[in-house]
């Protein structure tokens, strides 16, 4: 045996055990798909199906899910607590509408400091309608004002008088794991069934970690908020009742700036007709990207992926399986949220500024958003047909 | 099956997290292996066939789950607020810093990294690699060669000294 390998090995025995519960898994797998028992399984399915519903729809609502596995101590030892904990993640999450405009007696948070967990996180940044009120639940996302001034949005975890305490990556309330996106950390999933199966999941699982925290009580007038700061991370905080102006309630929709003037349309109708990549010479890397987004927003798969021909080229890419993970991806989103997070996302490069490198074959295209506090850029490349695409590398 | 699920459990779950460099998906190739290969198991003979198949079976899948990563991350460019699977180029980037041997194999690419793993991991030889990945004999030995001389950069290794103790 070589250094290499005796040195390898040890890690891999390490790192990734094949262990007897992943022998087991294994084994139990190759029996369940013995086509013999197929039928038995299936009659099985139906039946637990029905008594599933059955149960369902017989047990009261809770506040929140009870969790039913006491998971903290057993994270990462078998795919099922993991689905059920994802599962209860889910269920549990404060969910926000996307609206129009906010209501007269409504007004709109700049998004800037949001920090929102689960599905919802990639609309942090994103602006959100607040609602006055002074009634609130476990895991609403509350509106406060800072030492500064300005509205931050905060999630809320547990009320005054209640017991709390961080252990093992989770957030126990009252001796009782909260189950809240945002409050289990992803650390342990990152090398799991678990977690790898929920990849499109969306941060139902984001934190790395929660630091430890012993046990103490929310004081009277307090809540326990959800904090994260740039130089600390994530954290747990305390804030004053009174400091709370409201909670949100929606979030606001954008409406796209980058898309096409009707001038600009006609060269985009003509490339659609045919798809000739000649069409596309000339056209400065702000259009071609305009184009490209403008294809997105309109969920326009084939214009979308004709306009990455040399990325889709180089890494054989069929349209096929592009359309396959297009359609997984807006899965997640409703069509009105989808669209507002790639207006969120790339309104204002219509405004961009090019910078060319010296080669002059590579474009940065810098760009301001409303939305967000720092300047936003995208790379272009120019390809061998002479057309600027979005420099996408994989390796 | 339970015999050879213990006898080359390990080997092929190892192998395909090599590749793959995600213990989760090793091991749904471990089960798609041994699932392909259960119904297959009574036209082999000796234990060397047995684990060439095992091995073959294993690259292909690791192959097609590469393949699905690297789209993912296309569409991850494309529509950015979407969550993919992440990079593994770009965790080993993340941990540069302490970083361990399997990091560093990782840290080449695929065409390097598999003829590493398969002739100084698994000690295939040379005529072996080329019947398994279907290339020419110079292909695997440029590759071994390269791939080598890669990663003792990477290691910051002399290439008279050092982990390998074959000279190739």
């Amino acid at each position: 045996m070589n250094n290499f390998k005796g040195n390898l090995n040890c890690e891999l025995e390490r790192d990734a055990p094949f262990t007897a519960e992943i022998q087991k898994r294994i084994l139990h797998r190759q029996k369940k798909t013995n086509k013999k028992s197929m039928r038995v399984v299936v009659v099985a399915s139906f039946t637990m199906l029905i008594l599933f519903m059955l149960i369902i729809t017989n047990v009261p609502v809770q506040e929140f899910a009870e969790p039913t596995v006491p998971y903290a101590s057993t994270l990462g030892t078998g795919n099922t607590v993991i689905d059920q904990v994802i599962v209860q993640l889910k269920q549990n999450e404060v969910q926000l509408q996307l609206v129009e405009e906010a209501l007269e007696n409504q007004t709109v948070v700049a998004g800037a400091d949001v920090l929102l967990n689960g599905r919802f996180e990639k609309f942090n940044g994103h602006p959100l309608v607040m609602e006055q009120t002074t009634e609130f639940e476990r895991g609403d996302y509350v509106v406060l004002v800072n030492s500064e001034g300005e509205q931050i949005v905060r999630q809320l975890f547990a009320f005054s008088g209640e017991q709390y305490e961080v252990k093992d990556g989770s957030l126990n309330v009252n001796d009782t794991a909260l189950l809240l996106p945002g409050t289990v950390s992803g650390h342990e999933f990152k090398e799991t069934i678990g977690y790898l199966r929920n990849v499109m999941d969306f941060n139902y699982v984001t934190y790395d970690e929660f630091e430890s925290m012993p046990d103490a009580v929310v004081a009277e007038d307090m809540l326990l908020v959800q904090e994260f700061t740039a130089n600390e991370g994530l954290k747990l905080a305390l804030v004053e009742q009174r400091e709370v102006l409201g909670k949100v309630v929606a979030i606001q929709k954008i409406v796209p700036t980058f898309v096409l003037q009707d001038d600009e349309r006609i060269i985009y109708d003509d490339f659609k007709s045919d798809y000739s990549i000649e069409k596309l010479v000339g056209l400065d890397p702000i259009m071609a990207l305009r184009m490209l987004y403008t294809a997105v927003y309109e969920h326009d798969i084939k214009t979308s992926y004709a306009l990455i021909p040399s990325t889709v080229r180089v890494q054989d890419v069929s349209l096929a399986d592009f359309a396959d993970l297009v359609v997984e991806g807006e899965l997640f989103y409703t069509d009105a949220e989808y669209r507002s997070l790639i207006a969120f996302q790339y309104n204002g490069i219509e405004n961009g500024v090019v910078s060319l490198s010296g080669t002059k074959r590579l474009a940065t295209i810098t760009f301001d958003s409303d939305f967000k506090k720092e300047l936003q850029s995208v790379t272009m490349r120019m390809t061998l047909d002479g057309v600027w695409e979005q420099n996408i590398t994989l390796k | 099956m339970q015999h050879y699920i213990e006898q080359y459990g390990t080997y092929i779950y190892h192998l395909a997290y090599l590749y793959v460099k995600d213990t989760g998906i090793a091991e749904e190739i471990t089960q798609d292996v041994f699932y392909s290969f259960s119904s297959k198991k009574q036209q082999f003979r000796g234990e060397a066939q047995v684990k060439t198949y095992l091995t073959r079976i294993a690259i292909n899948r690791s192959h097609d789950e590469l393949r699905k990563m690297k789209r993912r991350i296309l569409l991850e460019a494309v529509l950015p607020f979407m969550k993919t699977v992440q990079s593994a180029e770009h965790q080993v980037l993340k941990s540069v810093q302490g970083e361990s041997l399997k990091e560093i194999v990782w840290s080449l690419p695929v065409h390097y990294r598999e003829v590493i793993i398969l002739h100084f991991y698994e000690e295939f030889s040379v005529l072996e690699i080329t019947q398994l990945l279907n290339l020419s004999e110079n292909t695997v030995r440029t590759r071994l060669r390269r791939g080598k001389s890669k990663l003792r950069e990477l290691l910051g290794e002399s290439i008279e000294g050092g982990i390998f103790n074959e000279q190739f």
